[in-house]
């Protein structure tokens, strides 16, 4: 089997088995801290991954990524807050457990639930992704486009609130991409007469201004309001059961099963895992089972879902090069920097690195829920000790040296903080900045498969509707678009609705 | 059919949703003409792409369409006030006057931000990055409130050391040397 050879690849290299060991501890650490979210954690963290080995960088931010998100359910548990948007539902019934005590079992249940999701995702990323590679590697030019049209129309549509401003968003991240040099002719595209515009926006300067300067601003905004200290709440020494564990068994697959499906849709997303799967395992227990009070099933269920969208949302990106969340769009450029073709070639291209890559994911999971079970509570005192107004300060100076170091061009600084600026106001007006980004990895890819196609055709246009799979997406993108809009607009309140509403 | 009314989970403390969404939805308008002149504004620029289409499409063809897309979106948001159907209790005038105390201070937070962002590049040739480090650490450190200009001078000095120490050290990173002044030869 593959994956064995995987381990033995990841096993046979020191560098990524040890990046993979840091990054189990450093991403549960990172994702329990309020405010700074796991995208933005591996956006500031990726130049540090130039100079490594592919699997050591890959491996480092993957981890990173699945700790984040488990290490979110710390903070959210002991301080009602979540560490990350994946853990606002873990709080529904973990904030009460550590209210009256039991911190020590939410945030066992926790551990459990985010391992075994965690692995039923990478089980279906493995056995799944190579299965659908093979069916892609046929895809041609015209196909590409059509995935590539599909993916903005998707995930413009169902990212953010708004399809208009999430459309805008793709629309933007399209406009940004082009600045620079065309790829075909060398002409100079909106560059303003700069020479510093002719290689275009560096990856790494937007990701960083958008996610993290953004997110910086946010929190100097919060500092106005000042915040009262974060208190650590009793607990007991009660731990979960092998009874318990066994009676959360069935909640903890199904959850499981909702991430991975969930996962594997562009634009969707943990959070969305999350909560469905809290809704639905709540509906499942009935009103009677103390959901919303402290049940362990409504801790176990959206740590499961969250942490199981994580492999999964690696397939669309293995195998089409879209990537369906902000986390693997990072990854995206992290391939590309390392010159990895991204795509369903990678398997045969790169077979040893990805399945060295999904080794280092189950390994990683082992890692952080051993970190979690007994480093928990000590990393949340660690968190609650820590005052945000001075690490905020150290991340900013960390992100714009990481900005530099790109290119050793203190323009890429100018950008980052342009992007921060941009990214702030797009956070207050709504626009999805994931939308953004990803259509900016997307474009060149987008582009080049537009003109490659329509150079290889004989019909002009049409080969976009005679070509049955490139069809086919479009056809996706565009059902996607009208379902959600015709669901919006039943949603939006009529005139006689209006004065129903409570309040 | 009930309608449900999705609650949003935030841990901001912010307005209320109905006053943060009226203002939202009165600064669409605004936002919407901004994207739209913007979308004019590229548009026009490629009309000085001197290389144009090679067949069907060419090197002005993605910019003419993407800008196209911003013309007609940002319409479409501009106009989508009057589109959508409001909230009994929305008033433009009364959310804009909640949100306005509130943006005045929050403006100087964030201008400032950034303007420490700018400054601190553009000093970084001037003055080399040790200094600049010290100057961008005191400053986002006053930012984020912290009290004790002792403690602010303390903190900023062992950040841009510990900056220094990390990257330029450790991991080797290149800076340039300040142009006024560099203490780069401490180091040496």
């Amino acid at each position: 089997m593959e994956i064995l050879n995987g381990f033995a690849t990841l096993f046979s290299t020191p560098d990524a088995l040890a990046y993979t060991a840091l990054a189990a501890v450093l991403g549960v650490v990172i994702g329990s801290l309020p405010g700074l979210t796991v995208a933005a954690a591996i956006a500031m963290l990726v130049p540090v991954t130039y100079y490594l080995d592919p699997l050591a960088a890959l491996s480092f931010l993957y981890v990173i990524g699945k700790a984040g998100r488990y290490g979110g359910s710390i903070s959210a548990i002991l301080f009602n807050t979540p560490g990350t948007t994946a853990s606002v539902a873990t709080i529904f019934d973990g904030y009460p457990l550590a209210r009256r005590g039991d911190a020590r079992r939410a945030l066992r249940t926790s551990t459990v639930a985010s391992m075994i999701g965690d692995w039923i995702g990478d089980a279906i990323l493995i056995f799944g992704a190579v299965i659908i590679a093979s069916w892609t590697s046929s895809f041609g030019p015209a196909e590409y486009f059509g995935i590539y049209m599909m993916a903005f129309l998707i995930i413009g549509s169902v990212v953010g609130k708004s399809i208009l401003k999430g459309l805008l968003a793709i629309a933007m991240g399209l406009a940004v991409a082009m600045v620079g040099l065309d790829p075909i002719t060398g002409q100079p595209r909106w560059t303003f007469g700069h020479i510093e515009l002719e290689g275009g926006f560096g990856l790494v300067p937007l990701l960083v201004g958008l996610f993290v300067i953004s997110e910086i601003m946010v929190q100097a905004e919060q500092s106005l309001r000042g915040t009262a200290p974060i208190a650590f709440p009793k607990m007991s020494n009660r731990g979960l059961t092998l009874r318990e564990l066994f009676r959360l068994l069935p909640v903890i697959g199904r959850s499981a099963i909702y991430g991975a499906f969930i996962g594997m849709m562009p634009g969707l997303g943990s959070s969305v895992a999350a909560f469905v799967a809290y809704a639905e395992e709540k509906r499942r227990a009935g009103p009677d089972a103390g959901w919303g009070e402290g049940a362990i099933a409504g801790v176990a269920a959206p740590e499961a879902a969250n942490n199981a969208v994580n492999g999964p949302s690696m397939i669309p990106l293995l195998t089409l090069g879209v990537p369906g969340t902000t986390v693997a769009a990072i990854l995206m450029g992290v391939f590309l920097i390392h010159g990895i073709p991204i795509g369903p070639t990678i398997f045969s291209a790169a077979g040893d690195l990805v399945y060295g890559l999904f080794a280092a994911g189950v390994l990683g999971v082992l890692l952080y829920g051993i970190t979690g079970w007994f480093f928990g509570p000590a990393i949340g005192r660690l968190v609650s000790l820590v005052p945000t107004r001075y690490v905020y300060p150290t991340i900013f100076l960390v992100t714009v040296i990481a900005s530099y170091s790109v290119r050793l061009n203190l323009f890429d600084v100018y950008v980052m903080m342009a992007a921060g600026l941009l990214g702030y106001v797009m956070r207050k007006l709504e626009f999805p900045t994931a939308a953004f980004i990803i259509a900016f990895i997307l474009a060149p890819g987008a582009e080049e498969s537009l003109r490659q196609s329509l150079l290889l055709s004989r019909n002009g246009w049409m080969i976009f509707l005679t070509e049955p799979v490139a069809a086919g997406f479009l056809a996706v993108g565009m059902l996607v678009i009208a379902v959600r809009t015709i669901v919006k607009l039943r949603q939006r309140p009529g005139p006689a609705d209006i004065d129903a509403r409570p309040g | 059919m009930s309608r449900k009314i999705i609650v949003q989970a935030s841990r901001l403390d912010q307005a209320p949703p109905d006053t943060r969404e009226a203002s939202v939805r009165s600064s669409d308008h605004w936002t919407g003409l901004v994207i739209a002149i913007s979308g004019v504004a590229l548009f026009a620029m490629t009309f000085n792409f001197t290389i144009t289409e090679e067949g069907l499409v060419g090197p002005r063809f993605g910019p003419r369409v993407i800008s196209g897309l911003l013309v007609l979106g940002g319409v479409l948001l501009a106009a989508s006030p009057w589109l959508s159907p409001r909230m009994p209790d929305e008033d433009h005038r009364s959310a804009g006057a909640d949100d306005e105390p509130r943006s005045l201070r929050v403006l100087p937070v964030v201008l400032g931000l950034i303007l420490v962002g700018f400054a601190y590049a553009f000093m970084t040739r001037k003055v080399g990055y040790d200094l600049s480090t010290f100057a961008a650490a005191w400053a986002v450190l006053a930012i984020f409130r912290v009290r004790s200009v002792f403690r602010i001078t303390a903190v900023a000095a062992g950040l841009a050391l510990a900056m220094h120490v990390l990257f330029l050290e450790v991991m080797g990173l290149f800076m340039p040397d300040g142009r006024w002044i560099d203490l780069s030869w401490i180091w040496s």
